[in-house]
């Protein structure tokens, strides 16, 4: 269901279809606050996604001020480093020490600095932390893991006080962190050392459609959902397949998820997708996998979606008309903001009710005080195939 | 125009031959219909009454699937039965299986257990080492119908809480409230929920000091 039917229905029942005292931004405003309360209050939306390694972002950019102008909120990087004091940007760290004179400007800084973070792992020892975009709608983790294995938070203070080469350590990953949670990145510790070029689905390396090439520059532009490729460019595409480098992000057929840098969803591996179910895959393999809680994305155009499944907006439009009642104008009613507020608290009970069931299935056993039962510990241990045991 | 659909013109005093404001087209009832489906959705998501069994393929090495459900919207999962194996998989989640072991990710064989993440993700442990296909009985959320045609999967006993639902909501359109109420209370009388949903919910309790107020003496 699109904003615009549900604005249609809330103002059905606000009786006031030409916007003559609520307008349609107020009332979107209101929704989407309703949906963040929603989701707070009942933590319905969860997903799966996977993470590219290495990233994709849609821009880099240096200084803040650029930040508004770039068409993509989703996927930016600031790249290199802002002097804060003068507003400039410096590449190595020996730059503002050697403009006060402390230290001898050819002091080599700890590795190479990059303006996109997949150039890190292009041979390099990365003088940087390589970002990598959360997953779209990011709240708070369930499960990450790194090539299947789990990993968790670290603060950057526990890295540091045991690694003074943090920033340059590259290996198998077995923590992230989080440099800034405003801008919903994060960094694996340590930091990938060969990552996968050729991330595309299983049985599919052939008709592999290739975005950045050897020298990091772009010849295929996504927009809209679509990959459009340059004009001209079939036969490079084609050398760039046949010499066995870039970067490979998507195969051919294959159609862009909203969510920027993580899997998107293939329409080759959905068979009958016009009916019944249809499914799509998330890799794990080589890559960042999130099982995470989601916040609601907020309305912004006519034809946008909600986050919630249709069949539960209509608890979110009930919590809308409450808030739109109780507002001090022309068309406030004590009590029908009253008859709305009882129906979103039914809603919120029907929902919780609703997560229960999902649990339906469930095998509950009476178990012994004692007894031995399942791992409480997650202690470091061998995997479950060594030593291998012949009874 | 359907059974609960002429209940509903007749509980709010319209003429059912001669229609004057929800004339018997789409758009002429299109209020009563959203509501209905309304109550339908509501009912379905409470009682889990519609239930459609799917055939979903495991890919070999792929543990998590999001589903597109294309007819019906998903609720939740009673059965999951392996058809070559003939076994059951158990319901599980990620906090049992971190406990059982944290690497469980890792795990390949003839899947053991099943989960649902969210709304429409669903994952099996072990990985699949092979593809086969699992059978899954799914509680669903029908889709809204549209004509009066459409079938209406609602229970006999349902159909006339149904109407109560969408008559309420016709009321709240109105502006009354205290109508909007009384007849949904009787939609929740209907469902036979009360113990959930407490009628008397229209009181606002609250706390009362037993201090006298200032400047009352005696």
């Amino acid at each position: 269901m699109s904003w615009s039917s549900n604005l249609k229905r809330i103002r059905r029942f606000l009786r006031d279809p030409d916007g003559n005292i609520w307008t349609d931004a107020q009332l979107r405003r209101l929704f989407n606050d309703e949906q963040f309360v929603l989701q707070t209050k009942t933590r319905l939306l969860e997903d799966v996604q996977a993470v590219r390694v290495p990233p994709m972002f849609d821009f880099s950019y240096l200084h803040d001020w650029e930040w508004p102008f770039l068409s993509s909120t989703t996927g930016n990087y600031q790249a290199l480093r802002v002097h804060q004091q003068s507003d400039i940007v410096f590449c190595h760290r020996w730059e503002p020490q050697a403009e006060w004179g402390l230290v001898d400007a050819t002091a080599p800084d700890e590795g190479i600095h990059f303006t996109h973070p997949f150039e890190a792992f292009m041979g390099e020892t990365p003088g940087d932390a390589i970002h990598l975009q959360l997953p779209h709608g990011f709240h708070d983790a369930k499960l990450v893991a790194w090539d299947r294995e789990p990993i968790e938070y670290m603060a950057v203070k526990s890295i540091q006080q045991d690694d003074p080469s943090w920033l340059s350590r590259t290996g198998e990953p077995f923590a992230y962190w989080r440099p800034d949670k405003t801008d919903d990145h994060f960094c694996l510790y340590p930091a990938v050392s060969s990552p996968d070029w050729n991330d595309t689905e299983s049985g599919s390396t052939t008709e592999a459609i290739y975005l950045v090439d050897e020298n990091g520059n772009n010849i295929i532009h996504i927009a809209g959902g679509y990959i459009v490729i340059s004009e001209g460019v079939t036969d490079y595409i084609q050398d760039l397949i046949d010499r066995g480098i870039g970067q490979v992000l998507y195969r051919d057929g294959d159609t862009l998820a909203v969510e920027v840098g993580t899997i998107a969803d293939g329409d080759g591996y959905i068979p009958g997708s016009d009916m019944g179910i249809a499914t799509d895959i998330i890799d794990a393999d080589e890559n960042v996998l999130f099982v995470f809680t989601k916040t609601p994305t907020p309305m912004a155009g006519q034809d946008d979606e909600s986050d919630f499944p249709e069949y539960l907006q209509k608890y979110v439009e009930y919590a809308t008309l409450e808030r739109a009642y109780t507002a001090d104008t022309d068309g406030q009613i004590q009590s029908l903001r009253d008859y709305w507020a009882m129906r979103k608290d039914l809603g919120l009970k029907a929902i919780q009710r609703f997560m229960g069931m999902r649990r339906a299935d469930r095998d509950y056993r009476l178990v012994t005080r004692g007894a031995p039962g399942f791992r409480t510990r997650r202690e470091p241990r061998l995997p479950d195939e060594y030593p291998a045991v012949r009874r | 125009m359907n059974d609960i659909e002429r209940s509903v013109l007749e509980m709010i005093g319209e003429d059912i031959d001669s229609p004057d404001v929800f004339t018997d087209d789409s758009e002429g009832m299109a209020q009563v219909r959203d509501s209905i489906n309304d109550a339908i959705e509501e009912i379905t998501m409470l009682t889990g009454s519609v239930q459609r069994s799917y055939h979903m393929l495991l890919r070999e090495g792929q543990g998590f699937y999001r589903m597109d459900f294309t007819r019906d919207r998903f609720g939740w999962i009673t059965d999951a039965w392996l058809i070559s194996i003939k076994r059951r998989l158990e319901q599980t989640d990620l906090i049992k299986l971190n406990q059982f072991n944290p690497r469980w990710l890792k795990n390949t064989g003839n899947p053991e257990a099943y989960g649902q993440i969210g709304q429409n993700v669903f994952f099996v442990w072990p990985r699949p080492a092979a593809e086969l296909i699992v059978e899954l009985n799914c509680v669903v959320i029908p889709k809204r119908y549209e004509n009066d045609y459409d079938r209406i999967r609602l229970r006999e006993v349902f159909k006339w809480a149904a109407a109560e639902y969408a008559v309420g909501e016709y009321y709240a359109s109105r502006g009354d409230a205290k109508q909007a109420i009384e007849h949904h209370n009787r939609y929740l009388e209907g469902l036979g929920i009360q113990t959930m949903y407490p009628k008397t919910y229209e009181k606002r309790w609250w706390y009362r000091t037993e201090k006298t107020p200032q400047g009352v003496t005696g």
